[in-house]
């Protein structure tokens, strides 16, 4: 089944052409325009190119894939809705995944960090093991963000703030997780990676956990995370780049914006499956800036 | 007549997603989602959550829209759309809606000028626009004079505000008053108890001074103050505020002015038709006073009915329609949404 991508939460307008089979995904094209103010008027021909370049027809489209950011909201509507309006019209379903489980899920295995720019000197952030989100997504200032991971904690609290990680929901159950959420005051951060290395192993059927070295008996630990490098052993994403001396670990400059082959594989099963189509809501880690009048407003100003 | 061209029309330039769907001068569907209840807590119109309700509603709103016509996306001749002036985020979502349907159903788009699509919605209730014309359009966005020669090629402005918008000076006075919003309607209601002459407000930019450089230009900012001084006069003196007639004579002071120079504006131009149009046309006061005015000088007014004179849908697939009718070209895929785009484009060229 040919399925179109967009990705419109970083500065870059993406538009991919994936062909999903039972058991492979092989990207068809893919084109990427990065301009952060331009979303509105490159999407459109992107697609339009996209599919002339693969020579498809708009009804050839057997599904929509969209990144629902989190990201500038401005930019990111104009993927959503084109992805709506596009499905609406072709009668075929979209799919929403989380922008950053792209980035995360391409730059494949080991303790990566995803930071995505958030403008306003702040990134949008989540923390992946083996390509599997740990923390987040959620937004912070550059400078924060390695205690944000660590409060974050335990892989219980980060999922109970994204219910859609289903697959994550299955591990919440598990004790392994219980032994973790009754640790109180340890290195909650080197726990909840040694956890989600667990989660990982589980779900691509290998044994449990592996040990390395995290005690998830409930003993103190003896080094608190001091930063970032302290956490992950490398980042991607645009963010990444931006404030890459304030994380101090590696930046990989390949992957700067979510591939669309990567959120097509995280709808995957959906796809294959026949889904029924979902409603493209994006990821809000902000509320709007407009704030109630406290009471009467006076005109005279 | 089935061989005119079926066209649909898109707007979000501001709180109100709407679709509509319109064959040559006949209306077939204009459905419309409103976020006006989410601003009333705000005061005002707030961008970005009329941002979030465009990108919610468009998808049901179209499906209503296509239901209510009984048509599918695969008949529509054309796709026309608001992209300017306007809330620049709401504009992007309804632009960027136009172009996945137009893409993904291989069809013609056009970005059409929302003051444009005001003066064309008169075409789906009195039939043909009489060129030239004379259009006043006021709303909480906009207040304008045009002068329009040629609907589908392009529009003169003669005037407009030159600080707050004839619907914006409602909703700050409803505000000052208590009364709620959007001010419009509940100063319209309040007022039919009072009396239009107990307070004797300014009329802005009527002086002579003042008329020789905003012959046409209108000015609400002072009205406004006036009100709310008059008002805080009331309270410091301990007395009650009598709601009905500062409404009535409010809404007086702006008619009087509106009514004036619209028809100063015909007459100028050696124009017999005045459309009027945007929110503020819903007012019934502007009405009669318009009427009343204009039977004075043989001149004709149109105004359609306040579901049409707010924003909606029907008013870009009528601007559309008269597009296609026209022959003129349609717009391109990169389209940008233009927040401040000019009277003089009605629509933008491929
Ligand atoms: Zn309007």
């Amino acid at each position: 089944m040919l399925v179109l991508a967009l990705d419109t939460a970083t500065p870059a307008s993406t538009a991919a052409l994936v062909e999903v089979t039972s058991d492979a995904l092989h990207g068809v094209a893919e084109r990427r325009t990065v301009d952060p103010r331009a979303h509105g008027e490159k999407l459109a021909p992107e697609i339009e190119a996209t599919l002339a370049e693969a020579g498809v027809r708009p009804g050839d489209l057997g599904a929509i894939v969209a990144g629902l950011g989190p990201g500038p909201f401005t930019g990111l509507r104009v993927g959503l809705v084109t992805a709506a309006g596009m499905g609406q019209a072709l009668g075929i379903p979209t799919y929403g995944v989380c922008s950053l489980d792209g980035l995360g899920r391409a730059a494949g295995p080991g303790r990566v960090l995803v930071a995505t720019d958030a403008r306003r000197r702040e990134v949008y952030f989540a923390t992946y093991l083996d390509g599997v989100r740990v923390v987040g997504p959620d937004v912070a200032r550059p400078g924060d963000v390695a205690a944000a991971i660590v409060r974050a904690g335990t892989p219980a609290r980060s999922r109970a703030r994204n219910s859609a990680a289903t697959d994550a929901a299955a591990l919440a159950e598990s004790e392994t997780l219980e032994a973790a959420t009754s640790l109180v005051g340890v290195d909650a951060a080197r726990v909840a990676a040694a956890l989600a290395r667990a989660e990982a192993a589980d779900l691509i059927g290998q044994a449990t956990a592996r040990d390395d070295g995290v005690d998830l008996t409930g003993r103190e630990s003896a080094r608190p995370a001091a930063g970032v490098h302290d956490l992950v052993d490398r980042a991607v994403g645009e963010g990444a780049l931006k404030y890459g001396d304030q994380f101090g670990v590696p930046v990989e400059e390949h992957l700067l914006y979510p591939p669309g082959a990567a959120l097509v594989a995280l709808a995957a099963d959906r796809i294959r499956t026949k889904a029924p189509s979902e409603a493209l809501t994006p990821l809000y880690l902000r509320r709007p800036d407009a704030v109630e009048p406290a009471g009467r407003k006076p005109v005279l100003t | 007549m089935a061989d005119e061209p079926l066209v649909l029309g898109i707007e979000t330039s501001c709180d109100e997603t709407g679709i509509g769907i319109v064959r040559g001068h006949t209306l077939l569907a204009d459905a419309l989602a409103s976020s006006v209840d989410q601003h009333a807590r705000f005061g005002g119109v707030v961008p970005e959550v009329a941002s979030r309700a465009h990108l919610e509603a468009i998808v049901p709103t179209m499906q209503r829209a296509l239901d209510d016509a009984k048509v599918t996306l695969a008949d529509i001749d054309a796709i026309a759309v608001t992209s300017g002036p306007g809330l620049a985020g709401a504009l992007l979502v309804g632009v960027a809606a136009a172009k996945g349907y137009a893409l993904a159903a291989d069809k013609p788009i056009y970005g059409v000028n929302h003051l444009a699509a005001h003066v064309a919605v008169d075409t789906l209730e009195h039939g043909p626009l009489p060129e030239p014309a004379v259009a006043m359009l006021v709303s909480g966005g906009h207040s304008s004079l045009l002068l329009v020669d040629d609907l589908t090629n392009g529009v003169t402005p003669l005037g407009a505000t030159i600080d707050d918008a004839a619907g914006e000076a409602f909703d700050k006075v409803a505000r000052l008053l208590g009364l709620g919003f959007p001010g419009g309607p509940v100063i319209d209601r309040t007022a039919k108890e009072g009396n239009p002459r107990s307070i004797a407000f300014p009329r802005g930019l009527t002086a002579p001074k003042d008329l020789a450089a905003h012959r046409f230009d209108f000015s609400f900012s002072g009205l406004k103050t006036a009100v709310a001084r008059w008002v805080e006069a009331r309270e410091r003196d301990g007395e009650p505020v009598p709601l009905a007639d500062v409404s009535a004579s409010f809404q007086e002071a702006v008619c009087d002015v509106l009514t004036a120079k619209a028809i100063e504006a015909c007459r100028t131009n050696g124009v017999s038709t005045l459309v009027i149009g945007g929110g503020v046309a819903a007012n019934s006061r502007l009405r009669v006073l318009a009427e009343e005015r204009a039977a004075k000088h043989g001149i004709e007014v149109r105004v359609p009915r306040p579901s049409l004179c707010t924003d909606n849908g029907a008013m870009v697939a009528a601007l559309g329609s008269r597009l296609v009718a026209a022959g003129v070209a349609p717009s391109r895929l990169d389209l940008p949404a233009d927040s401040a785009m000019p009277l003089t484009t009605v629509s933008v060229a491929g």
